[in-house]
């Protein structure tokens, strides 16, 4: 969705208002939770959806 | 003043904890040496073996103690005390404290001391009491529950420091 909007992670977290530390948590799927206030600023930024940015993977079937 | 952080209570606390290891070390040594020169051995032999062995096990437990509690203030001190360090810091703590308390225990079995157990007494000298095993105990206990407390803490703060 970054690369459709041709946005840097700089830019997008610059845009939301977080450091690029917490981005790359929540683009390497480290992070624990997720503000709704934070997704809401990444979905308007973005023009999308949160289904859009957001996967779910079985960890069970992973491992 | 500053409780922790630089120039704080805890850094007064870390000093006055390694001068104490250090003090701690070399009576252990000193005293070790005078038993072994003195016919304390030789006349009490199996008896003196097992007081030895009780002063070198709770004084390694109280050094061991001591050593993490300074590892512990320096966390305090970097202004991070919330770790995973610390928590196993504290459970080692707990378990020396148990240690202690045992070789107190023992040393008042293998001495016939029953009789002469005071548990509170004053006399000229002071205020004196016998149960210093009962204080480890307790504090053993009441460390082993704040390690636990600690890692709820650790754990709320790991899911806080993950929360974008």
């Amino acid at each position: 969705m970054m690369a459709k909007r041709k946005m840097s992670l700089g830019d997008l977290a610059k845009e939301v208002g977080i450091t690029n530390a917490n981005l790359s948590i929540l683009k390497t799927g480290k992070a624990k939770a997720v503000r709704l206030n934070t997704l809401d600023a990444i979905c308007k930024i973005l023009k999308c959806q949160p289904g859009d940015i957001l996967e779910y993977v079985d960890e069970d079937e992973v491992k | 003043m500053k409780l922790y952080g630089r120039f704080s209570l805890a850094s007064l606390l870390k000093l006055i904890l390694s001068l104490l290891l250090g003090t701690g070390i070399l009576l252990f040594f000193y005293i070790s040496y005078r038993i072994y020169i003195s016919d304390f051995i030789h006349i009490y032999k199996l008896h003196s073996l097992y007081l030895y062995a009780f002063f070198v096990i709770g004084g390694s437990a109280l050094g061991h103690l001591i050593y993490k509690f300074i590892r512990i203030t320096d966390s305090l001190i970097a202004n991070d005390p919330f770790t995973n360090d610390n928590v196993k810091s504290l459970k080692w703590i707990s378990n020396d404290c148990f240690i202690v308390s045992c070789c107190y225990v023992l040393n008042f079995l293998i001495n016939p001391m029953y009789g002469k157990v005071e548990i509170l007494m004053i006399d000229g000298k002071g205020i004196h009491t016998d149960v210093e095993y009962l204080i480890f105990l307790f504090a053993g206990c009441f460390i082993l529950i704040l390690s636990k407390v600690f890692e709820q803490a650790v754990a709320y703060k790991e899911e806080n420091d993950l929360t974008v």
